[in-house]
């Protein structure tokens, strides 16, 4: 049994805190009384993932074993998870490749011969061939990659079906392949309790017509939270569609979940609570620190883009979706959940340098803003963690960088539309419709590697609930021009935006430090 | 008095939408308010009703101006208390008129006056025959048994006369044709339908239809279906079917002495009505050519583009440099409001035998060629048409050498340019060449307008026969006074330069051109496109660099080099080649793709977009692009580079046309599956393509970079070259053609 989360109250004596502050660290003393909060330790993970894949796929909830639903002639589809998950990436083998050897070698043996294997990835950027490479291994890829293993094209008008709308009038639309498949099975590496379930077809394998009825500000404004799925609206949507799908699409769902092993032990000082630190594991840290403050920031992107998770599988289940996403839920819970109690006028956050859009890219302004606002915003279950009205202090840089084959409609909304609003409901009235079907956005996420024209409004729409929530939000060491732009405060140090925070909130606040990452959610009493 | 003769009585009117019809149908309402009803039998068209071709055709006409402003307010209800409207056909049976209608006209019609009829000199024999006799006879069977025993006045032309000298009497026709051959018009017309039967046949014939269907393919190219082949295959076929009947008509008309089809089956027609005109009373009526009024309904009113005005616009235009025809011939022209006039009354007696009037200057008030010829020429000198850059044109000195002279000149410069054709074709394919063949097809278009005219026309303008008009004359005088100013039809009063010069030239210039007529009548809105071409325009790359980036993708890296010394050796050799001829380079260049199978290269240009096109496009030209898809217009990529480079870009686009490789045994063999789509072949594209989309080009856009694009910028109305090379560049200076440069880092439009 590991280590639960646990919470602290720093004293004169606490050691300074480190904050992830995107390619970089922040690294300053707190003042005493603030609370801080750690992830919970990691998981022992599962002896032999294999064995475990091999029982989950004999012995599925709710549904026939794998093998006993394939048979010659027919017409198998196996997706999987884009790289948005995990974060980082994990070291390989990933397990979406154990799990689709597996699932091949039941087909083959049953003489399945029409398989295709797709990269669920929806509205995200294709995949290069490297990338697929690392998650699903060389073999596969050689025998497969491109003709019969390929990343989802949500702009092949064509190669789509409508399937039906739900009792409240929203299309069911989903990949041709995947409608006319005797057997769809998906495979997904459950990083935070918003994935899985039904959102993997709904988001992975639909195309906008679908996705526009849950990303949008209104779902989102009442989405509490992401990481509650019976409490947030999108999850609602989500899984209206999927009994629909259901009734017209056999799927064989298959999970697992990890530990939250995020990091390779040369940055065990990021999971560390500072008070535990050694003198090796601060000389490391502080090496680290200034070595990234000296290094060109393209450099120190670099180097963080190269870490690979030594994340490993806590559990696995397979069958039909509804009853293995609620198991997975409890694992990922198991995982992540941390009680605390009452929530606090002043929230901290350390941002860190991936979130997942930005794998092996950058983190622009507007992703740091959906980081912030939307993912570590939203890692709570019951109450947000800082109370209504209350200021959310993120520590970044924020700089104005894009990746330009990655990100190229979110340089057009960001010169475009943020200087004229910000305003979430303005934005998509106005704009978003433009965007999604610019043909030249069309053209670079079917053909480049760009994400859909329409992708940053919905990177802006997560950030619909805590808008509406926060008195203020302040980005310390974030670059003025952006953090203007887009509607935030900044300032140097976290002392200063603290000092700032009591015009929010009031003298003498109480203040929270959410010590991510690993990311875990806190269960607000 | 002629408004006394007509009161209460009721005339059936065919042809009424017609230039004369009309100006009948105008004089009818102004001069003779007593009468009874005015029929129209009227044609339905494609688009309109036969009421409202009335409305549109006759009552919009300009000649109804003064009659509304003299009506105001009741000119509707006036015209409504006189016009019935019958719609239908005088080919079909009956009339194609139901009982009713036919019983009340058995039961009204006092006067018939017939004046529809194909006046197309070159029209097919079939069509020629169909309308002019066929038509002509029902109408007259189905008058015969009429109640009142209707008077039919036949209107003919006085060119029936055919080709032969001296006078043409006012005189029912003979038992022999102009030149004398004894003709029975029975057997001629069954003889003349066998002719047709004949031709319709020879067309069916296969080799015949092969060819029909390989032009169709070559002409509709890439973007053609199977049934549009099949369909544009039947048009060819009914083309020359047609052009057999026009060639045959004509021939046959010339044998038996008449200048054409028109005058030979309206002669035919006339003999016919003389022979089964039973009981009822015949006039037939001959005018020459009709053409712009000297008085009524107001000076210089004119509709279509009578029998000489082609010529003297050609004349004005300088197409026509010499005419073919002997100066001191008549040429016998007649103002409308003359022969609505002698129609009129003509149309108030009931002789009990034929009897005939003609309707001409020739007689009284001779206008031959050269005074024609001076007065035109003196207008156009003071009054000169100008081209499309607002130059004046100057029209030609004609030294009359006669008409077998002109024809032979004109001959020898068609046979001049067919040589020089196949010269040039032989040559290789290029913008001189493109130049060479674009000069002669100018020439040879003048050369056989000039030929057609001729043809045409010659016979006319050489040894016709003077109409004699003692018996119009004679009906004229014979008027009471009042009628006489009310009816005016004495040819002596027209003072010919004043006619030409103060009315006739400036109705036929000032009006619009027939294309600016068409386009206003047009109203159904026809796509905007705006073309791009790709390599140099939309992208800074070409077919080399792509093949030379695909080819060592797959390569394995040490041995990339090695290959790429080999392959920049040749290029000096395609980029000559390219200098010569865009086509050629490009089948000579994309025989490098041969052996290649076409799902690596399909895969391969995929990946070329973001390995290498991405990072070549110009944003200046995709923020144009994207303009036009704002607009609303239909985006189209048309380039010679190949389809599987092409395919990522086909979001951008509504349409993008591109050249493909022919596969064989699952690989590709290095040619080009269709033409080259280069220089000619691209505009030729561009234009089938335009037909079938409903693209009209004239209001469309293209941009592209190179000389060779130059025949498809000159397809659209706004052209505009992009980075041009050299030539392309002066080519576009001189036409007045919008530049832009593009590049990689922003704009700057040039400055012309």
């Amino acid at each position: 049994m590991s280590r639960p989360g646990f919470t602290t109250i720093l004293d004169k004596s606490s050691p300074p805190m480190m904050f992830n502050a995107g390619d970089g660290f922040h690294y300053e003393k707190l003042p005493e009384g603030t609370r801080v909060v750690y992830p919970p330790g990691s998981l022992t993970p599962l002896a032999d993932p294999g064995v475990a894949i091999e029982r989950a796929l004999l012995e599925p909830f709710a549904m026939e074993p794998l093998h006993e639903l394939l048979r010659p002639g027919m017409k198998l589809t196996i997706a999987f998870d884009d790289l948005s998950i995990p974060l980082p990436p994990m070291q390989a083998p990933d397990n979406r490749q154990l799990i689709v050897e597996k699932v091949l070698e039941k087909a083959y043996a049953k003489g399945v011969e029409d398989i295709h294997l797709i990269a669920a990835l929806g509205l995200h950027r294709r995949m290069t061939r490297a990338e697929i490479h690392h998650m699903l291994g060389k073999s596969i890829v050689n025998r497969f990659y491109p003709e019969r293993l390929y990343n989802y094209d949500a702009e092949d008008e064509e190669n789509h079906v409508t399937i039906g709308e739900t009792e409240r009038g929203e299309e069911v639309r989903v990949s041709r392949r995947v409608a006319e498949s005797d057997l769809l099975v998906y495979i997904n590496v459950n990083y935070i309790p918003m994935d899985g379930g039904h959102k993997s077809v709904h988001t992975g394998l639909s195309p906008y017509s679908s996705i526009r009825h849950h990303h949008n500000p209104e779902t989102l404004e009442h989405t509490r939270s992401l990481m509650d799925p019976p409490n947030s609206a999108m999850h609602g949507s989500i899984d209206r569609m999927g009994r629909i799908f259901d009734e017209n699409v056999k799927v064989f769902h298959i999970e697992t979940t990890l530990n939250n092993a995020s990091y390779p032990h040369v940055f065990d000082f990021m999971a560390k609570p500072e008070h535990e630190w050694n003198p090796v594991t601060r000389a490391n840290f502080l090496a680290n620190h200034g070595a990234t403050r000296s290094m060109p920031r393209r450099a120190a992107r670099k180097v963080f883009q190269s870490i690979k998770a030594p994340h490993k599988m806590t559990s696995v289940q397979a069958g039909a979706t509804d009853p293995v996403h609620a198991e997975t839920l409890k694992h990922t819970y198991r995982q992540q959940l941390v009680p605390v109690e009452g929530q606090s006028d002043v929230v901290l956050l350390g941002v860190p340098y991936l979130g997942p859009y930005n794998v092996n890219s950058v983190m622009n302004p507007l992703l740091v803003m959906n980081m912030l606002l939307g993912y570590l915003f939203n890692l709570y279950r019951g109450k947000p963690l800082v109370r209504r009205g209350g200021v959310l202090i993120g520590t970044h840089p924020m700089p104005e960088e894009f990746h330009e084959i990655h990100h190229p409609s979110y340089i057009d909304l960001w010169n475009e539309v943020l200087p004229e609003t910000t305003d979430l409901y303005e934005i998509a009235g106005r704009y978003e419709e433009r965007y999604a079907y610019d043909p030249w956005y069309r053209t670079l996420y079917r053909n480049s590697y760009a994400y859909h024209g329409v992708h940053p409004f919905t990177v802006l729409y997560w950030a619909a609930h805590a808008m509406e929530h926060l008195g203020d939000v302040i980005v310390v060491g974030g670059d003025p021009k952006t953090t203007k732009r887009l509607g935030f405060k900044r300032s140097d140090t976290v002392a200063e935006a603290l000092e700032m925070a009591q015009d929010t909130v009031g003298p003498s606040p109480s203040t929270t430090y959410m010590h991510i990452p690993p990311l875990f959610i806190c269960e607000v009493s | 008095m002629l408004a006394e003769a007509y009161r209460g009585k009721s005339v059936l009117l065919t042809g009424g939408t017609g230039f004369l019809g009309t100006a009948l149908v105008e004089k009818i309402l102004r001069s003779l308010p007593e009468l009874g009803r005015l029929y129209l039998l009227i044609r339905a068209s494609r688009e309109k009703s036969a009421a409202s071709r009335f409305e549109k055709d006759v009552l919009d006409s300009a000649a109804f101006r003064g009659l509304r402003e003299e009506r105001g307010d009741s000119f509707r209800d006036y015209v409504a208390s006189k016009v019935c409207v019958l719609e239908g056909d005088v080919h079909a049976p009956s009339l194609g008129l139901g009982e009713e209608d036919l019983a009340e006209l058995s039961r009204e019609v006092d006067v018939v006056i017939h004046s529809a009829a194909s006046v197309v000199f070159d029209a097919p024999l079939d069509a020629a025959v169909e309308s002019n006799v066929h038509g002509t006879l029902g109408l007259l069977r189905l008058a015969r048994g009429w109640e009142k025993r209707p008077l039919l006045l036949h209107v003919s032309t006085a060119y029936v006369a055919g080709m032969r000298e001296g006078f043409a009497p006012e005189k029912p026709p003979g038992s022999r044709s102009p030149n004398g051959t004894p003709l029975d018009p029975y057997e001629e017309v069954s003889h003349l339908e066998g002719v047709v039967r004949e031709v319709e046949e020879a067309s069916r014939e296969r080799a015949l239809l092969r060819r029909f269907e390989t032009e169709a393919r070559r002409e509709l190219g890439m973007v053609g279906e199977d049934e549009e082949v099949a369909e544009r295959t039947d048009q060819l076929r009914r083309a020359w079917v047609r052009e057999r009947l026009v060639e045959r008509g004509t021939e046959r008309a010339r044998a038996l002495g008449w200048h054409d089809v028109y005058t030979f089956t309206k002669s035919l027609a006339e003999r016919m009505v003389v022979r089964e005109r039973g009981e009822v009373p015949l006039i037939i009526l001959r005018p020459a050519i009709i053409e712009s009024s000297q008085h009524e309904p107001y000076p210089g009113w004119i509709q279509g583009s009578r029998m000489a005005d082609p010529i003297i616009m050609a004349f004005a235009k300088g197409i026509l440099r010499e005419f073919p025809g002997d100066p001191e011939s008549l040429v016998d022209i007649v103002p409308v409001d003359h022969v609505v006039n002698g129609t009129l009354a003509a149309a108030a007696r009931r002789p009990e035998d034929p009897e005939v009037f003609q309707v001409a200057s020739g007689d009284h008030n001779p206008l031959r060629y050269r005074q024609l010829y001076e007065h035109v020429r003196e207008y156009f000198l003071e009054n000169p048409l100008r081209d499309s850059g607002g130059r004046p044109l100057q029209p030609a000195e004609w030294s009359f050498p006669g008409r077998r002279a002109v024809e032979r000149r004109l001959k020898a410069e068609l046979a001049g340019l067919e040589v020089a054709g196949v010269v040039v074709s032989r040559l290789p394919e290029g913008h001189i060449t493109a130049d060479l063949r674009g000069r002669i097809a100018r020439a040879e278009k003048r050369a056989r307008m000039s030929l057609y005219y001729s043809r045409i026309y010659g016979p006319y303008s050489s040894g016709t026969a003077t109409f004699s008009t003692a018996r119009t004359l004679e009906l004229f005088d014979s008027l009471p006074r009042e009628d006489r100013e009310e009816f005016p039809f004495d040819i002596a009063d027209l003072d010919w330069r004043e006619w030409l010069q103060g009315t006739h030239l400036p109705a036929l210039t000032t009006r619009p051109s027939r294309k600016k007529r068409r386009k206003a009548a047009e109203e159904r809105p026809r796509e905007v496109a705006a073309i791009f071409d790709v390599d140099g325009t939309l992208v800074g790359s070409n077919v080399v660099s792509y093949y030379a980036w695909l080819k060592m993708r797959e390569m394995p890296a040490a041995t990339r080099p090695l290959w790429a010394a080999g392959f920049l050796a040749k290029i000096p050799f395609y980029w000559a080649l390219d200098k010569v001829s865009r086509a050629h380079f490009n089948r000579a260049f994309y025989k490098n793709y041969a052996g290649w199978e076409p799902s690596r290269a399909r895969h391969l240009g995929q990946e070329s977009f973001p390995g290498f096109t991405l990072s070549r496009i110009y944003p200046d030209a995709l923020e144009c692009l994207r303009e036009h898809k704002r607009m609303g217009h239909r985006v189209v990529l048309l380039s010679g580079a190949l389809d599987f480079l092409l395919d990522p870009f086909k979001d951008l686009a509504d349409d993008v046309l591109s050249a493909s490789l022919a596969e064989e045994d699952g690989v590709y063999t290095g040619e080009l599956s269709g033409a080259p789509v280069a220089g000619e072949a691209r505009a030729r594209m561009l234009a089938s393509f335009a037909r079938k989309r409903g693209v009209d080009l004239g209001r469309s856009y293209a941009y592209a970079d190179s000389i060779s694009d130059l025949p498809m910028l000159e397809a659209v109305g706004n052209p505009v070259a992009v980075n041009p090379d050299r030539r392309l560049a002066a080519a576009a200076k001189e036409r007045g053609w919008q530049l832009r440069r593009w590049s990689k880092n922003g704009s700057s439009p040039d400055k012309v």
